[in-house]
């Protein structure tokens, strides 16, 4: 009986004209998008690939190693997957500088690629938005007069003379109607996985294909959260003209201004101010005492005075100081020098240098691992805390959750992109051990190319792979949790309407 | 006749739930608007201070330099430009948070370099215009703020919502040839129609606007003058276009199809087509199409064209002579020469480079907002922007008089310095110039000037919008079925 009922409703809609308006209205969107997508994206990885030659070769330009680390930059290559939906891919940074002397994070990276950041403000699209806002609309145009009609006309009586359970009749109107919202939504689907295959510059990995299925699946509770709204509607109000414009309210209300009004309405968390002094306060004391071992050092040593430089100076240039940024609780202690040449006097006083650059080198890096520890926390604190919060209020309506999820499945989300930044850090790391076993802080080219410039070849190579397709389906799983329990607590609450309404 | 047709159309549409929905929705939107704007924590009061510190600052340094010499004045410029906040951010944002706040100079001091006979001296270049690529203090999360004109395209969903069955409706239920059946026409059924709505929707955005301006007139954070007054008429003007638009094309579906639901989703999906989609769309597709160098390859550059002057004027190797190898003096008027050749090769390589580039970066989203005014809510947020003076049409605006008042300001260096008979008269080089102070009150200060040219073309478009629609929807009632 179900399947017979299924049937009957499945052709009842697709003989409809709402049906073939999603069907062409979708396809058309879907793939004029993905094209102007795929074409922003490719402009996106040619200038990432630009800045990546970019810093190779201001690398390769430089003689020495500690002015080397000033130019070692590592690029976040644009994700294929923010054709889908593009969450902060191109909001947040993407390059990074990566040096001994401090430990890159989100809050360090600088932005390359914009080639207009005017053009920003023609606020970008994505495949996910099309589906947030149509299909969604669609979905309630579906669920409308699904229950409300059949009251108006008479037919639900006329279906009920009959031994079919009402469950069965929900049921049959549900599955229906959400396999023919399925239709548009694969057809387009399937259309923006070929144009992207069949462009060279993306390569799709099985991974991502798993990650284009989650967004599928989530796209499908998400619609579903909307067609069961509009069930309610009609059940509740048996009146289609009134279902009709009570689901469009709430359409109005959950996808246009909600999202948008929230974050406006709803104070924005104090940055505390006390946290972020003190945490500046404790980093900057861990590099006065690192400063006060530096110069104890110096005056400790066989030369006397403290002269960093050693006075070795030939031609070329030099510089230290400590430095810092109370915004970011940024501290860390610089030291280049880029010497050409060196004065035939000042021999007998390299190795005194190069022993002090052998202190220096661990020393810094040491300091600015130590200091991370506390910045890592305050940052957490002050920025992520309240973006955090403020995501939980956009998670209030159905169409953040969908955004998260789909955000989280595309591997742009806020955690998808600190995986770079983890990424960067662990190259960091890479970059030291380096340091350390071809002894490059103890080195005459650490400071001097007088007797050969720097060697970049055995430097470690940067690479980064996103994570593990399980782990993004863990991120998003508490999002598409939620849809999933939305999704089931108004079918009970159709039901339960349905059940008990008189015919 | 039409009047009587009307005013049953609007006692009809007062009665119905759409009608309640948006009298408790609009004015919800609107408070929520004055709330933000008028007492939130970026509001325009606290804009308003940070312009007038700056100002203050800009100033106390114009007037310090003048009162050291006309030299220094010439060489440090008039300090950094500040566009003033608009009052009417409430009205129309124009991502706003994206946009520059203000044209920096950039200065460039040093020593001589080793070997050269200047060694000792320590130099000054002249002043230039540096354009900021962004807004760099914003920390937008989001673009679409709660406007008047997000208000205004929220509006336009409820006009469809009204229209949608203004004609097909009637036609279902078979009122729609009873009326016909009387001595009236089709085209007066359809003007009666269109008022009913029209008014009926005027109600609503009526009550809401005035809600709005008591809270930001009691918030006492925003004052207006007449002229302002004026402004937000014309606001309201646009407002009513924009609406007319959307019964208008309602009208016309309405009347187009048989079915009343046939018509709302072609609607809506229009709608959404010209709210979002073509908006971001065009402007993605610019971006593709017409590509620009980019910020990178314009430094690069930059920075090669310098290094030529560079080379020409103080060549790397160090030669005992070069042409910069005496220092200025006001009793070596050749080495001022030298240096002043030298610093206005400099001068002009970067001033051409600089306004090249943002030529081009502001030509592209011209390019980009032409396209876009293909669909009238995007006409009707550019003419909000226009009477607001916000947007990038704002900045443009800024860019250009900012220039202006860069030549005048130059001018005004060379007039000043040609009445003291002392100098060489020789600009860009401060030896070069007098050594007089002049009076802080005469130099000439920067004053924005709003122009609302702007809104011209977008409220044409829109004016051809109503035009266009109107005869789509008279065609298609005179054509269509009465059953």
């Amino acid at each position: 009986m179900l399947t017979t009922l299924i049937r009957r409703e499945l052709l009842d809609n697709l003989m409809t004209f709402r049906f073939a308006a999603a069907v062409f209205i979708i396809l058309l969107l879907v793939v004029t998008n993905t094209v102007v997508l795929i074409k922003d994206y490719e402009q996106r990885l040619a200038s990432h690939n630009a800045a990546v030659r970019m810093h190779q070769r201001q690398l390769q330009e430089k003689k020495t190693y500690s002015a080397g680390t000033e130019k070692l930059f590592v690029d976040r290559p644009p994700n294929p997957l923010s054709i889908f939906n593009v969450g902060f891919d191109k909001q947040l940074g993407n390059e990074i500088q990566v040096s001994y002397n401090y430990v890159p994070s989100l809050w360090d990276a600088g932005m390359h690629g914009s080639d207009n950041p005017f053009m920003d403000m023609f606020a970008s699209i994505d495949i996910v938005f099309i589906f947030e806002v149509i299909l969604s609309l669609l979905a309630l145009i579906f669920a409308y007069d699904t229950l409300a009609g059949e009251y108006e006309r008479g037919t639900l009586r006329l279906v009920l003379t009959s031994h079919v359970r009402r469950g069965h009749i929900l049921l049959a109107k549900y599955i229906s109607a959400m396999l023919c919202l399925l239709v548009p939504l694969l057809m387009s689907l399937l259309l923006a996985v070929i144009l992207l295959t069949a462009t060279a510059a993306i390569s799709l990995n099985t991974d991502d294909f798993l990650r284009i299925g989650g967004i599928i699946l989530t796209t499908v509770v998400y619609l579903s959260v909307f067609y069961l709204i509009g069930m309610l509607i009609s059940a509740a109000t048996r009146r289609t003209s009134t279902a009709l414009m009570l689901s469009m309210f709430v359409w109005g209300f959950l996808v246009l201004v909600y999202p948008n009004m929230i974050l406006a309405v709803v104070p924005r968390p104090e940055a505390p101010q006390e946290r972020s002094a003190s945490a500046f306060n404790e980093i900057e004391q861990m590099w006065e005492a690192f400063d006060r071992d530096r110069k104890h050092f110096l005056t400790t040593d066989a030369l006397p005075g403290e002269d960093w430089h050693f006075k070795i100076m030939g031609s070329g240039w030099y510089g230290a100081y400590l430095w810092g940024n109370p915004g970011r609780l940024s501290y860390t202690y610089k030291s280049r020098m880029e010497v050409d040449t060196l004065n035939e006097k000042a021999e007998p006083r390299i190795p005194h240098a190069q022993n002090y650059f052998g202190f220096l080198g661990p020393q810094v890096a040491g300091t600015a691992d130590r200091t991370w520890f506390i910045r890592k926390s305050a940052l957490e604190d002050i920025f992520i805390q309240p973006a955090n919060v403020e995501r939980l209020y956009l998670k209030l309506s159905p169409v953040g959750l969908y955004d998260a999820a789909t955000q989280a499945w595309a591997g742009t989300d806020l955690l998808g992109i600190r995986d770079f930044f983890d990424a960067a850090r662990r190259y960091r790391q890479h970059v030291i051990d380096y340091f350390y076993d071809a002894e490059i802080f103890r080195s005459r080219q650490w400071f001097s190319s007088d007797k050969g410039a720097a060697d970049w070849r055995n430097l470690p190579q940067f690479s980064f792979q996103r994570v593990p397709v399980n782990t993004t389906a863990k991120r998003a799983l508490s999002d598409m949790c939620l849809l999933f329990m939305i999704n089931t607590a108004l079918f009970i609450m159709i039901f339960l309407i349905f059940v008990k309404s008189e015919v | 006749m039409i009047w009587h047709i009307a005013k049953k159309e609007i006692h009809h549409n007062l009665m119905t739930l759409r009608f309640v929905l948006m009298i408790i929705l609009l004015p919800v939107l609107m408070v929520a608007n004055a709330l933000i704007y008028g007492f939130g924590d970026n509001g325009y009061r606290e804009e308003v201070d940070t312009y007038n510190l700056a100002m203050e600052r800009r100033l106390s340094r114009v007037k310090d330099d003048a009162e050291t010499s006309l030299g220094r004045l010439a060489m440090r410029g008039p300090g950094e430009i500040y566009k003033r906040p608009s009052r009417f951010k409430f009205c129309a944002d124009g991502a706003d948070e994206l946009i520059p706040r203000s044209i920096p100079i950039s200065e460039r001091a040093g020593g001589g370099r080793g070997g050269a006979v200047a060694e000792e001296y320590s130099w000054r270049e002249v002043w230039t215009l540096e354009y900021l690529p962004s807004n760099h203090d914003s920390d937008a999360t989001t673009l679409i703020k709660i406007d008047w004109v997000f208000i205004g395209i929220f509006m336009s969903f409820f006009v469809i919502l009204f229209t949608f069955d203004a004609v097909a409706g009637e036609r279902a239920q078979g009122t729609l040839s009873l009326m016909m059946s009387n001595q009236i026409s089709r085209g007066q059924t359809l003007s009666a129609k269109y008022l009913g709505a029209f008014f009926t929707l005027m109600v609503p955005l009526a009550i809401g606007i005035l809600m709005n301006l008591l809270i930001i007139y009691l918030s006492g954070n925003i004052r207006f003058d007449s002229d302002d007054w004026l402004r937000i008429l014309g606001m309201i003007g646009v407002f009513a276009l924009h609406i007319s638009i959307f019964i208008f094309l309602g009208l016309f579906f309405s009347s187009r199809v048989s079915n009343a639901i046939t018509s709302l989703v072609w609607l809506l999906l229009t709608w959404v087509c010209l709210a979002f989609i073509f908006p971001s769309l065009l402007g993605l597709f610019v971006g593709t199409l017409d590509p620009i160098p980019s910020i990178e390859i314009v430094s690069s550059r930059k920075r090669a064209q310098l290094a030529n002057i560079e080379d020409e004027f103080r060549p790397q190797e160090m030669l005992e002579v070069t042409k910069l190898s005496e220092a200025p003096a006001p009793s070596n008027p050749s080495a001022t020469r030298q240096w002043a050749t030298y610093f206005t090769r400099r001068h002009e390589t970067k001033t051409r480079i600089a306004d090249q580039h943002v030529d081009q970066q502001l030509r592209q989203v011209k390019l980009a907002r032409e396209l876009t005014q293909i669909s009238p809510i995007v006409c009707f947020q550019y003419a909000m922007e226009g009477l607001a003076n916000t947007g990038i049409v704002s900045y443009m605006n800024f860019v250009k008089q900012v220039r202006r008042y860069r030549q005048t300001f130059i001018d005004f260096i060379k007039t000043e310095d040609r009445s003291d008979p002392d100098s060489l008269h020789i600009y860009p080089v401060r030896e070069g110039l007098s050594q007089k102070p002049i009076d802080p009150n005469t130099v000439p200060r920067f004053v924005e000037h709003i122009s609302h040219q702007s809104v011209i073309f977008p409220v044409a478009l829109l004016i051809l919008f109503n035009a266009l629609f109107f005869t789509a929807a008279q065609l298609s009632f005179l054509k269509s079925d009465l059953k």
